[in-house]
């Protein structure tokens, strides 16, 4: 085991973080596929509107090769295609029957097959989905193998799952996962120090890397970048603990279930926890077990505060949700003259602000951006939160130009937009660090194409 | 109530209304006055609540004690000149020199703040606060006796040219305070050196004394650049109590601005050691070669004390727009801004003050120094890259 230990960061601490309560949910009415989980890929729809599916038919397939497939985590009927401009595909909604009935015929995990039959079978069983490839943080194709395949064991974002608890009880699977994946390329996994006696990490089928550090030390580009960065020829592919579970529970039973323990957090839940539900699920089957407290505009996350998406209270999780954050949205708050008042109660890595006073206490901070969008003035700000050799401002700055040799250049292949969360919030200029850097990714994709 | 104000006001200066040609002015006022309460559309959901605003307005802050002492000062050195330093209360000299300076500002803002308004209305962007700063440094680095059209031109110039026409604050190559110096260095030197600028010549109301015309107080490096003996103490530089810019003379009210922008991380501590440094091994090694003038002898630390060089070294040399962006970077910027000045200051004898065109110069090599740093950045990845495939 080889231990990295990396100082640039910070651990943000928020109220609301979810205390280990399991609470069990009963097999949604309604569940969907969405378009991020498909990100990357083309998709193409293979059912219609009242079409019967059963847990592991194919809905949607990448229109490039059909490879991948999106399938059903129920059984049911369609009941609504949902197109947005130019008819793009954002999601099939399927209504549960609730009997749970599996597609036979699909293919089988082993721990004995050969890589190109492992990556077919992921494929077509929809688990793919839940894997992203570096380069350009995208789903995989099934096309090509990787050089390597990473798993992050921790999260240290705000509000983000505990994945000790998330993969408690679940050893096995996870073990058989991990051997799933052997079969394909050499496993990293990178853990936490507090985590080098965990059950569920075994040095036999993996190789262990201990990152010990602030905020994002437990994001999967950072661990890739200290351990074997990635180049613009290479391929990796990058999946969270849970779903090494799911991809192991389906070699064990042949049978797939997208059930997740999702963490439930955000001070605007009238209590926190996690719950067991199908990935996919709406967000109203969530809201009936932790119910939202009166008073606030509430927005509600789809992961966590620093990388997750904003999700309506009638929309669906996604298939690699880990967890569901409530927060204040905060456009009602109108601060007369706030940039120059003491700000106790919120929270600043400047020292102009009082933070410092109170380190580690939980904040309780809202969507506002405190500030207005700037040109970028400080510099240094990227770089003291940005864990890896790279300098993040003149990284964001080629792209924002638009120069894609200087983007290669200064390693915009070994980035994802999450790796750029922490300096998002960091930034005092209140540039979108995440979107540019998606932005230039995608076009980087398309010109390497 | 401050909401509900601008709600009402809202739509007068929204497309359509009568006063539309001044939204930006609105926007800017409304800003000023309530925090925007728009909230994150992608990316991250939360954000630090630190911004452009804050950071201006602690600069400001830092700013405050050497402004403060230079209005002392200013009445200082004019009752210093008449002979009436005794009898006159601190609070007197204080008032007198607050009352040259005002306008002095006021005409800085003004003049400043009206181009940024107009610009930001025709760009159709919000106005920027990097003016608040630039508009109190302008004054503050100029002689007491510059008339105040020539600082309105001063003002124009650099927010105009070295300013609006690269795009606005965060994307000029030069500092604007130093540029609105510099265009008056060069077009009315008779105004900006010499010995007669230094001090307040007329009295305001009943404030300050009227002096005979023609009474002149050098600078130190002045009368040293001239081979004359300067004669001022230890003290009185550290304090602040000789002839100089307004806000360059005290070491004492510049350390209290250095400690704030240090505290707050808003000034790199990179770039203000480096020029300290680079000035006293350039002013060390001035005192060991040989050189036989009155500022090449000087000693080393005295150097550092006199002039604008601490005032540069804290307040100019470390504005993050036109400074090295790569941590790397801040220490090659600063120690040659430090060494570039002494050379001016020992080698030109027309011009004894020399961080004005040190930092201007290193401003305009920062992308350079930058570029190598990266460069080697680049090449160090691409080296680990090639190993591990």
């Amino acid at each position: 085991m080889k231990v990295f230990k990396t100082k640039r960061g910070l651990n943000l601490k928020l109220t609301g973080e979810a205390p280990q309560n399991l609470i069990s949910a009963p097999l949604p009415a309604l569940w969907a596929l969405k378009e991020n989980c498909w990100y990357g890929l083309r998709p193409k729809l293979l059912v219609h509107e009242g079409d019967e599916v059963c847990v592991g038919s194919p809905l949607v397939a990448d229109k490039k090769n059909g490879l991948v497939v999106g399938t059903s985590a129920v059984s049911g009927k369609v009941k609504e295609i949902v197109r947005g401009d130019r008819r793009k595909l954002l999601a099939v909604v399927v209504e549960t029957d609730g009997k749970q009935t599996h597609l036979e015929g699909l293919p089988t995990l082993s721990v004995d097959a050969s890589p190109k039959s492992t990556v077919a079978s992921l494929c077509q069983t929809g688990l793919a989905l839940t894997i992203r490839k570096r380069p350009y943080d995208i789903c995989i194709d099934g096309t090509t193998l990787p050089r390597d395949i990473f798993v992050s064991c921790f999260n240290k974002m705000p509000l983000a799952a505990d994945f000790n608890f998330v993969v408690s009880k679940r050893e096995n699977e996870f073990e058989t996962g991990i051997r799933i994946l052997k079969n394909i390329a050499p496993v990293h996994l990178g853990i936490n120090p507090e985590q080098t006696t965990a059950e569920w990490i075994s040095e036999e089928d993996a190789s262990i890397h201990i990152f010990d550090g602030p905020n994002p030390s437990g994001n999967v580009g950072v661990q890739i970048h200290h351990v074997s960065p990635v180049g613009k020829n290479d391929e990796v592919w990058t999946l969270d603990p849970e779903s090494v579970c799911l991809i192991g529970a389906y070699a064990l039973t042949a049978k797939l279930n997208w059930t997740r323990r999702m963490a439930i957090g955000g001070d605007q839940f009238e209590k926190n926890g996690y719950l067991e539900v199908l990935a996919g699920c709406p967000v109203k089957d969530i809201l009936a077990n932790y119910a939202l407290k009166d008073g606030h505009t509430v927005r509600l996350i789809d992961g966590n505060p620093l990388v997750g998406s904003r999700v309506a209270a009638d929309g669906f999780t996604s298939l690699t949700t880990t967890s569901v954050c409530a927060i204040a949205e905060g456009n009602e708050t109108n601060e007369v003259l706030g940039w120059i008042r003491p700000r106790f109660k919120d929270f600043s890595v400047s020292r102009s602000y009082f933070s410092w006073l109170q380190k580690g206490k939980a904040r309780s901070l809202d969507c506002r951006i405190k500030g207005a969008h700037r040109h970028m003035i400080m510099s240094g700000e990227y770089d003291r939160v940005l864990p890896m050799d790279i300098m993040g401002e003149f990284l964001i700055k080629a792209i924002l130009t638009g120069d894609i040799d200087r983007q290669e250049a200064l390693g915009i292949y070994e980035v994802a937009p999450e790796d750029f969360a922490v300096a998002e919030f960091v930034d005092s200029s209140k540039l979108e660090l995440q979107r540019i850097v998606r932005e230039g990714l995608d076009i980087l994709r398309k010109e390497n194409e | 109530m401050i909401k509900k104000l601008f709600d009402r006001l809202r739509p007068h200066f929204s497309e359509g209304g009568k006063l539309h040609c001044f939204y930006s002015v609105f926007e800017g006022f409304e800003s000023f006055a309530l925090v925007s309460n728009e909230t994150s559309k992608c990316g991250v959901n939360i954000h630090d609540c630190i911004d452009s605003k804050r950071i201006m307005s602690f600069v400001v802050i830092a700013l405050m004690p050497a402004l403060l002492f230079g209005m002392y000062n200013i009445g200082y050195q004019n009752a210093l000149a008449a002979n009436a330093l005794e009898g006159s209360t601190w609070f007197s000299l204080w008032l007198f020199g607050c009352l040259v300076m005002l306008p002095k500002i006021i005409v800085s803002y003004l003049v400043g703040l009206g181009i940024e308004f107009t610009v930001a209305q025709w760009r159709k962007e919000e106005i920027n606060e990097g003016y608040l700063v630039t508009g109190l440094l302008i004054p503050m680095i100029l002689p007491v006796g510059t008339p105040l059209w020539m600082l309105a031109l001063a003002v124009a110039f650099s927010v105009i040219l070295a300013k609006e026409i690269f795009g606005g604050t965060g994307m000029n190559i030069f500092n604007p305070a130093l540029i609105a110096r510099a265009f008056l260095f060069f077009s009315y030197p008779t105004k900006m050196s010499g010995d007669k600028v230094w001090v307040a010549q007329d009295a305001i109301g009943q404030w300050g004394h009227a002096l005979p015309e023609g009474t002149t107080m050098a600078t130190p490096l002045g009368q040293l650049s001239a081979n004359l003996d300067a004669q001022t103490s230890l003290s009185d530089m550290v304090v602040g109590l000789i002839p100089g810019s307004v806000g360059e003379t005290s070491v004492i009210a510049i350390a209290i601005g250095a400690a704030i922008l240090l505290w707050t991380g808003i000034a790199s501590w990179k770039t203000m050691v480096s020029v300290f440094a680079g000035g006293a091994l350039t002013a060390w090694l001035f005192n060991i070669g040989g050189l036989n003038t009155g500022i090449a002898q000087l000693p080393w630390y005295e150097h550092l004390l006199l002039g604008g060089f601490c005032f540069g070294a804290v307040f100019m040399a470390t504005d993050p727009v036109t400074s090295a962006r790569t941590e790397t970077g801040k220490y090659f910027y600063g120690f040659f801004i430090g060494v570039l000045a002494i050379c001016i200051r020992v080698l030109n004898p027309g011009y004894p003050e020399g961080m004005m065109l040190a930092i201007l110069f290193m401003n305009m090599w920062a992308p350079l120094i930058d570029y190598i740093v990266v460069d080697r950045n680049i090449k160090r990845r691409a080296k680990r890259l090639k190993a591990n495939q």
